[in-house]
């Protein structure tokens, strides 16, 4: 490729290093091809907001979906579907939950929230074995790996999160 | 996270791009260039400043920048091949009249783009009146005519 291009000679005073050129445009071409691929990885939800970052983890008829890939200071939200035990569904904050989480909302709200040993408990009243969907909005201000856990209806989950700064 | 961290990370990562994408980038060669160019400062002051509004962070960050500017200004006067790898170099891509096809395209540099620059600077209306054509390092297209080309010669 270097062989291609060659040197021109004029009278101009310019600082024309054509091998330097050459390499450039190498190099350029190797970053436009980084760049496509971070751009497919970023629509497919690398960063988050997408497929690749979608979760879903069940246990005892209960379903919690979140995503894998965070940024940080983002929204996120954390649906946790699940139906009620004689007439309540419960759900159980670690104490590390709200260290590595801001809780901006939870929807529906609970009846009754209680912390005990450090635990937050929500409480959201349900017909019988009725099914809920709950939506709580966190937010990460920290970056790097993280796992916490929270339990549903006294069944524990574990959630595995990777925050981008 | 630490502004100074967050002004430095944006820097570099602007610079690393600009040199990425080319430095007919940076041209403003048509008003989406333009329009472009002024989305991506808006998401660069989002991401500068994120939740910290204060006087202090703002100040922190554009000491941040200027320093940074500042090294690297630095940095290219000591070591001038840092500086032709970070800023470019200027290419010639028309001599004596000739467009030089392959620089062009590898350049991402149009004749319309030289013969638009010729009209603009010297009001030049084919491509044989210009004797050189150079893309300097900020991405702009300079023009020689031959008639000033043949007073530069006589003056060597």
């Amino acid at each position: 490729m270097k062989g291609k291009i060659g040197r021109i000679s004029s009278p101009l005073q310019l600082d024309e290093d054509i091998n330097l050129h050459v390499t450039g445009w190498v190099v350029q071409r190797i970053g436009w091809s980084v760049m496509f691929i971070f751009l497919c990885l970023a629509a497919l939800g690398f960063f988050g907001d997408g497929v690749l970052s979608e979760k879903t983890i069940a246990a005892d008829g209960a379903t919690i979906s979140f995503e894998r890939f965070l940024r940080r200071e983002n929204d996120s939200v954390i649906e946790i579907n699940a139906s009620g035990v004689d007439g309540t569904m419960e759900v159980t904050f670690a104490p590390d939950f709200n260290k590595t989480y801001q809780i901006e909302a939870v929807f529906p709200e609970p009846a009754e929230q209680t912390i005990l040993n450090n635990e937050t408990v929500l409480a959201f009243p349900t017909e019988g074995q009725g099914q809920i969907t709950l939506f709580v909005k966190v937010r990460k201000e920290t970056i790097g790996r993280v796992t916490t856990s929270l339990k549903v209806n006294k069944t524990n989950f574990s959630l595995s999160h990777y925050v981008f700064p | 996270m630490n502004p100074v961290v967050r002004g430095l990370a944006i820097y570099l990562f602007i610079l690393l791009w600009f040199r990425i994408v080319g430095k007919r980038s940076l041209a403003e060669s048509t008003a989406f260039d333009f329009v472009l160019l002024l989305i991506i400062s808006e998401v660069t002051q989002q991401a500068l400043v994120g939740q910290d509004y204060s006087l202090t962070g703002s100040f922190i960050l554009i000491v941040t920048l200027i320093t940074t500017d500042l090294l690297f200004s630095l940095l290219k006067e000591n070591f001038p091949f840092f500086g032709k790898v970070t800023e470019g170099l200027p290419l010639i891509i028309v001599n004596e009249g000739k467009p030089l096809l392959k620089r062009m395209r590898k350049s991402k540099v149009s004749e319309e783009d030289v013969l638009e620059a010729a009209r603009i600077i010297h009001g030049l209306q084919k491509m044989e009146d210009i004797k050189y054509a150079i893309l300097e390092k900020s991405g702009d297209i300079s023009i020689i005519p031959f008639r000033a080309s043949a007073v530069l010669e006589k003056k060597i």
